[in-house]
């Protein structure tokens, strides 16, 4: 076994440590100042942009695919017309031409506006020329009021949607048939045929018999006179 | 206010905060190491003239690679390594041109007061005497570096600065090892 003889400590030599004088330490900071790196307050990588693009994509479509997967209830259900198959276009026709509701309707809403008008027209009449222009721009502007008004809903029977045909009471269903057999009575059977069977397409679940005829024998036997139909 | 924040940093985010463009940041990490370094190249040169020509040099050439500075490595560590790369570059300046310039006097207003102890003198006048390599590796322990960064900064093996440590302590101890 070698004796080991003790050294001097490590880090503990009693060497001499200058200070940087301070001519130097001016020197190398100005040196440091004056060829400093090109100071970047906004240094951004370069995929920044893109993510944040991507990022904004993606919440705009979490927002919005809920409400194209489920419609709001406040969303009018798309129309009648627009789900139709294009066979289904003659039955259309005939069904529109047998809304007898909705053409009151219509007529009443015409009546009304006419009314509205002639009561301006009225006004203008009573007046000086000028309201009388003046009168007759605003009638102007009911009328095309009332029109686009009116004019959206003119095809109230066509542009219920299939929830609301879906809803139809005994007493409508009632009403309809009722419809369909003065149509009958008056010839026009064809056109009462195609508005059943558009009837029954737009009301799966109320049940309806396959035909017209064996529609008035079910469910207009209460009445006296239910119309004879050819087979 | 900024220069508290500076002082809490590490040095290699001082770094990368002066790789930005904030000055600020360097002024605190070369108030830092200044006199550190400063004081390892006196005791390797033991020339203030020249230390001074060698810290300014080590110092320029970090402030040169600081866009491309990477911390892959305590900055301290690569702070030395361009302090011992210019040490290197010196004395085979030194040793291209035959002059002895450890033995030119010493100007009287550069002198050390630490310098003028007796045992100081007895030290560097041994540390003086050991080759390039020894001195390097012993002054870089002195520093504070462990055995692994004195390779990392002199670019050998640490097996290597393991003996070479050895063989400069015991030419110390011969030297000045009663003293001690």
């Amino acid at each position: 076994m070698t004796e080991r003889r003790q050294g001097p400590a490590e880090g503990k030599l009693p060497l001499p440590s200058p200070r940087s004088p301070q001519q130097l330490d001016d020197k190398i900071l100005a040196y440091a100042r004056g060829n400093a790196p090109e100071r970047k307050f906004f240094r951004q990588p370069r995929w920044i942009a893109g993510l944040a693009t991507a990022s904004i994509v993606a919440l705009a479509l979490f927002i919005t695919e809920p409400q194209r997967l489920e419609p709001d209830f406040r969303t009018p259900a798309p129309s009648l017309q627009e789900n139709l198959p294009p066979d289904a276009d003659r039955a259309e026709k005939a069904k529109r031409e047998l809304a007898a509701p909705a053409a009151t309707m219509k007529m009443s809403r015409s009546t009304g506006q006419a009314a509205r008008m002639d009561k301006y027209k009225n006004l203008a009449d009573e007046s000086l020329p000028e309201q009388e222009i003046a009168a007759d721009a605003m009638a102007e502007v009911v009328e095309a009021d009332e029109e686009r008004i009116h004019g959206a809903t003119q095809p109230l029977e066509l542009t219920l949607s299939a929830a609301e045909l879906k809803k139809f009471t005994s007493e409508e269903l009632h009403d309809k048939l009722q419809l369909y057999a003065d149509m009958v009575k008056k010839g026009d059977e064809e056109r009462a045929r195609a508005a059943y069977q558009q009837l029954r397409k737009s009301c799966p679940d109320c049940a309806l018999p396959d035909t017209l005829a064996q529609a008035f024998v079910t469910l207009l036997e209460t009445e006296p006179a239910a119309p004879e139909i050819k087979k | 206010m900024l220069t508290l924040i500076n002082r809490l940093k590490s040095d290699e985010a001082l770094m990368l905060a002066y790789q930005r463009g904030d000055t600020a940041a360097f002024d605190c990490l070369y108030r830092r190491h200044k006199d550190g370094l400063f004081a390892f190249l006196y005791r390797s040169c033991s020339r203030h003239a020249i230390v001074e020509e060698l810290a300014q040099d080590a110092w320029v050439g970090v402030i040169n690679s600081a866009p491309t500075y990477k911390t892959e490595a305590r900055f301290r560590t690569w702070l030395y390594q361009i302090a011992h790369n210019r040490l290197v570059d010196f004395w085979r300046r030194r040793d291209n041109q035959h002059t002895d310039l450890e033995n030119a006097p010493e100007p009287a207003t550069a002198i050390n007061p630490a310098a003028t102890d007796e045992l100081a003198r007895q030290l560097m006048n041994a540390i003086g005497q050991l080759p390039n390599e020894q001195r390097d590796a012993l002054l870089l322990q002195e520093q504070g570096f462990s055995q692994r960064e004195i390779a990392d900064i002199t670019r050998c093996a640490e097996e290597t600065v393991k003996s070479r440590l050895r063989y400069a302590r015991k030419q110390l101890r011969q030297q000045v090892g009663d003293e001690l």
